[in-house]
Parts: structure tokens; sequence; C-alpha cells
């Protein structure tokens, strides 16, 4: 059994101006105190970023990928953002309503994108399995930050 | 997938509910049977003739006045079970929480928050009898006496049969019947680890406004106005199909009492002397430190010496108090873990004590009747939402690091009666049994501590309504 896992989430994005310049914005201000305070808070991701996949003619953004490794299993993942980060939630969503290949009738209003509507939408484009990942340390994150708080 | 939402309802329709889900039966017996749908050539009208022969005894939860059916019946699909009763829903692709399509082996989520490795790999489930996504719908037949349960036992079965072969029942043990049938022990609410068992169940108070997760709202598909937990799905036809229903996670747990006991009292000779009492009463003491409440029932924090008749069935208790240094009860006692009450929750961010429905029953006789054979527990736990409820608490009995009285720095213990030992351990477990002692001199019993339950099987099913269910028979879209 393993106590850390990984996403890897690729999402297609539209090519308008208007998407691309979200995306940029979304990747600049990622890494920024308001992520990290919100990260810090939750205490189980490792390790998070995204990336702009570029088109394969070098022209623009195809699309968003975003790497985390986090303690617990990704159902609790995915429910602790939704429930407990607006910062984190807000964040994805904004990714969601990027996504090019969105069903007719997908909500555009994020509030009335529901849990369960979240959860699939991330755990269907999750590219990694459990058994993927390599991790040096078997440590949660709270024991690791508590351990060298000491 | 459909987006759409469903308007959220006011009140839930008890004539619309499956009764297990509202009240905790006391009839005497009860088989529970389950079943695999045909799924190549699927005929559905042969299908469908099964559900209409089963719905004269189908138990809503409406009062049933001042004498109690002597037979009825509750029925589950799992999410596989529901693809092909139900096509039109398109399940793969529903709304339906991915928890519930994916089922209680998916190596990513489920598995390891049951911590079921091992014995209790999903690979090793229903004695290897049948796969474990041949399960698709079981039938919770109860009866008021043995002769009783061999009529409803005897129309299932008959319903089955008459199917042209697209309704096929499972045997998961080894026993003569084959089927898991209850064991009525003596007494009546003990398990046969010998304690008293489903005191403390939520209140499910039909509050649709209400924030205590103890409200039937949080239970129930359409009405949660919580954040979390969130019943589903909401969304999409499925949503009008699932209104009213409920999930049961079905799980079969073998008891190793021989294991139990011999623990018990090899512990206590050793424990004996550092308490200063007889061995006897030590290991009833021991076993009262790893359930958090004596074999009556009395919990720890109201009787910590010893078992009391007045405190047996209590439930008015929390620890924040005078116990939060686990001297009364000790921080990873099971009912402690499964219920932390007020001690205080911190994960991720979140400080919610999920609840969940337990409707268990013991099945095999005791080790004093037959010592070889299987016996255990036959588990109902019914929640509205599998991850958040369930699963949750599954994973707080595997690892102990859902509030702060672990220390955050150290390696994560593990509730000592129901947890999975899972060998290899990560680096991160604790695998020893802690007892707060008084005088600092804490009472450490080394682990891994013998695997005392393992998993037999479990099958995600939604118990849907009763309307539902009807329309399965009839073949309403």
């Amino acid at each position: 059994m393993q106590t850390v896992n990984p996403l890897t989430m690729y999402v297609p994005i539209y090519q308008t101006d208007e998407a691309q310049a979200t995306a940029q914005a979304a990747y600049q201000g990622f890494n920024s105190a308001v992520t990290k305070a919100a990260l810090d808070k939750m205490a189980i991701v490792h390790y998070a970023r995204i990336a702009l996949v570029p088109n394969t003619n070098g022209k623009g953004i195809a699309g968003i990928l975003v790497i985390t490794e986090f303690d617990g299993n990704m159902n609790s993942y995915l429910e602790a953002f939704f429930n407990n980060s607006t910062t984190i939630k807000a964040a994805f969503l904004v990714i969601i309503s990027l996504w090019a290949n969105k069903p007719a009738d997908f909500p555009t209003n994020p509030d009335q994108i529901t849990y369960t509507i979240f959860s699939n939408f991330i755990n269907e484009r999750n590219l990694s399995q459990s058994q993927d990942l390599y991790y040096a340390y078997p440590q949660s994150v709270k024991q690791i930050v508590a351990k060298f708080s000491k | 997938m459909n987006y759409t939402q469903t308007p959220q309802p006011a009140k839930p329709e008890l004539n619309d509910i499956q009764g297990l889900i509202i009240n905790g039966y006391t009839h005497p017996c009860s088989v529970h049977m389950l079943f695999k749908f045909n799924q190549e050539g699927t005929n559905l009208k042969y299908i469908r003739e099964f559900f209409k022969d089963l719905l004269p005894y189908l138990q809503s939860a409406e009062d049933w006045g001042a004498l109690k059916p002597e037979i009825m019946l509750n029925i589950g699909l799992s999410a596989i079970g529901i693809g092909i009763v139900k096509p039109d829903l398109d399940v793969p692709n529903s709304s339906f929480p991915s928890t519930f399509k994916k089922g209680p082996w998916d190596v990513n989520n489920a598995q390891q928050s049951l911590g079921d490795y091992g014995a209790g790999d999903p690979a090793e489930w229903w004695n290897k009898k049948f796969n474990n996504d041949d399960v698709h719908c079981v039938v919770h037949a109860y009866a008021m006496n043995p002769a009783a349960q061999e009529k409803i036992v005897g129309i299932i079965n008959d319903a089955a049969l008459k199917s042209n072969g697209m309704v096929t029942e499972l045997k998961p043990l080894n026993s003569e019947s084959g089927r898991l049938e209850q064991y009525l022990l003596v007494p009546s609410d003990y398990i046969h680890f010998s304690y008293r068992d489903s005191i403390d169940e939520p209140d499910l108070n039909e509050n649709p406004a209400g924030k205590d997760q103890q409200d039937l709202n949080n239970f129930l598909i359409g009405y949660s106005t919580l954040p979390n937990p969130i019943p589903g799905p909401l969304s999409g036809p499925e949503a009008a199909f699932a209104k009213n229903g409920c999930y049961n996670a079905f799980r079969i747990l073998y008891q190793d009492v021989e294991a139990f006991n011999n623990f018990l009292e090899k512990q206590a000779e050793v424990i004996a002397p550092k308490i200063m009492n007889t061995k006897e009463y030590t290991e009833e003491w021991l076993a009262a430190k790893m359930c958090g409440r004596w074999r009556n029932g009395s919990p720890l924090v109201l009787s910590p010496d010893k078992p009391e008749h007045s405190t047996s069935k209590s439930t008015d208790f929390g620890y924040l108090k005078d116990d939060m240094k686990g001297l009364k009860c000790p921080f990873s006692a099971h009912t402690r873990v499964s219920n932390p009450r007020d001690e205080g929750v911190d994960v991720a961010g979140s400080d919610t004590v999920p609840r969940i429905i337990r409707r268990g029953m013991p099945y095999g006789p005791p080790l004093s009747i037959d010592p070889d054979a299987d016996r255990g527990l036959i588990g109902l736990f019914l929640c509205g939402d599998l991850s958040s409820q369930f699963e949750t608490l599954y994973n707080w009995i595997n690892l102990n690091n859902f509030s702060d009285v672990f220390d955050p720095a150290e390696n994560t213990p593990q509730d000592p009666l129901v947890a999975n030992r899972i060998v290899p351990l990560p680096g991160n477990i604790d695998p020893n049994f802690t007892i707060p002692m008084e005088d600092g001199n804490n009472i450490v019993i080394d682990g891994p501590l013998p695997q005392f339950v393992v998993t037999r099987g479990t099958a995600y099913l939604l118990l849907p309504s009763i309307s539902a269910l009807t329309a399965i028979a009839n073949g309403d879209a």
C-alpha cells in the first residue's frame, strides 16, 4: 500500500485569444503566495505545478498539464479541494472553463459544477495510476512538516 | 454524461424509500442473496420478471404497524447491475460518482482506503467462486423464523430460476448453502468477538436545512444541503433514477475469533501485573481498550474501570471534556476512530466527522459450536456518499492520521481491532497498539497485531427507491 499518489491531468483548451490569455494568466499566477497558503493549509500536497503544452506548430497553447503528488487517495484529495479550499477549487474551475471538448450541456456556471461533475472530470483526465509513481519516502506532508518543525 | 441538474426536492417520502435505510430491522433471520445478470444477449424481459416477482415483498420505510412482516426484502444494485437493467442511463458515462462506478476494488481509490491487501485483497474475495464484477444485485431477505426464511428464499430462488438463465445466484461461502445467512448469536445483538453491536446509529432526523452529519439528508440521494457529503448523482436522468436511494457498502468481514481470543489471553498475562489485576479482568480490560467499549457496550469514557448495565447502550458522551489524553479510551480504539465525536478532526482542512448507518449481522456458527467454520460479519454500511462517508472512515481505521490527538510528527497508528495490518507496511505506519496510562508508563503492545478481520468480499450497491425498482420491473424508461 502506498500513501502518496499522483495526478497528471491534461486538459486541451480553446484556441481563442481569450482562452489562451486566461491559460497564460493561470500559469503565471499559480505558484504564488495565495496558492502556497492554500496548499500549506491543506497539508496533503507534496509538490504541485501546472505547465502549458504548446501546439505542435509551436504557436499557442494546446492544453494545460497539472502535475501533483499528494497524500491519500484521489477521491479524498479531490473532496478536500472541492469542500475545503476555495482557492484551489477555483484554480481547477478555471481549467475546466477552458476545456475545449465540453459536451453541449456542460454547466458554464461554476456554481452548477457539483462535486460529482468536478471529480469525474478530473478522474477521467488523470493520466497516472498509483503504481506509476516512484516515491523516495512514505511519510506524509503533515508528518514531515511536523517532524521538522520540532 | 448529462449535466442538467434536477431541482432539489423538499421532503423525502417514506413510502418510496427502502425500509432498510431508515429502520434497523430486528428480524431474527436474514439471508443476503447475490445475483448476476446475464450480460451476453441480455433479455431484459426475464430480468424484469425477476424484479416483478420480488416487488410484493419489497419493504418500504413506512411504519408497518404492530405486526412485523413475517417475510420481506430489500434490493441493491451495483453500477454494472444498473447499467444492465437501465441501459438508457449509460452508467459508465453517467454522473454517478466515480467511486460507485469503479467499485471497491479500484486500486487507485477504494482499495487504498479500505486497506484490502494480503488475504483480504480483492483478488481473493468471495472465496474466488466468482469475479468481483459479477455481483450485480443483492437481495436482502428478512424473516421472523427459519420456516419463513425458507419461504422467502424459495420465492427469490424461484424468481431467478425462471429467468431463462438471465439471473443467476452467486453463492460465496463454502458452507452447506453457500449463502450469506445470518447466524443468531445469543444475545442476539452481539457479534462473534463477543461485543454488543449496533449501539450508536445516526439519528436520521428529517432536517432538510440541517447541518448535522446524522441528518437523513446526508444519507438519502437528492436532499443534501451541505457541501459535504453530497449524495448524488444530482444531474441527468440518473438523478431521477437514484433519488430517494442510498448507497450500501456491502462488506463481508471474516472474524478470526481464535486469533483474537488467543491474543487477549497471551497479552493479558503480560499486562495483568502492570495494571495489578487478575488475568481474567485484564482480558476484558484489553478487549475494552481495543474497542472503546466494554463487551456489554459500556463506553470507556463513562465506565472506565468496569462494564456497567446503566451505560451499556449509552451514546451521549464525548472525549473533549476529560479524555483528551486517552487515559480512559485509547485514541486508536475502534469506536473512537470510527466516531471521534468531539475530539477534533483535521483532515486536509476539514473538521467533519462523517457518519454511516450500520445494518450488520453475524454469519457462521460460533467457535464453540464449530471451530473450523467460516464466521464473521455481514456488513451493510449505508451512506449517501461512499467516498466521503464510508471510505473516509475506513481509511481512518487503517491510518489513524485524522486528528491531532495523534502526534503528526510520529508514525501513524492503526485501529487495533479492525484495521488491515497491510504487510508489507508502508514506512510511516506505527504497527504497535499503545494504551496511555495515568503514570506515564504507557502499555505498548508490539505489532503488527494479528489480522483479526479479513475482508471476504465487498460490493458497492445502490438501494434504489421503490419507484425506481418498480420502473425496472415494468420496463419503464
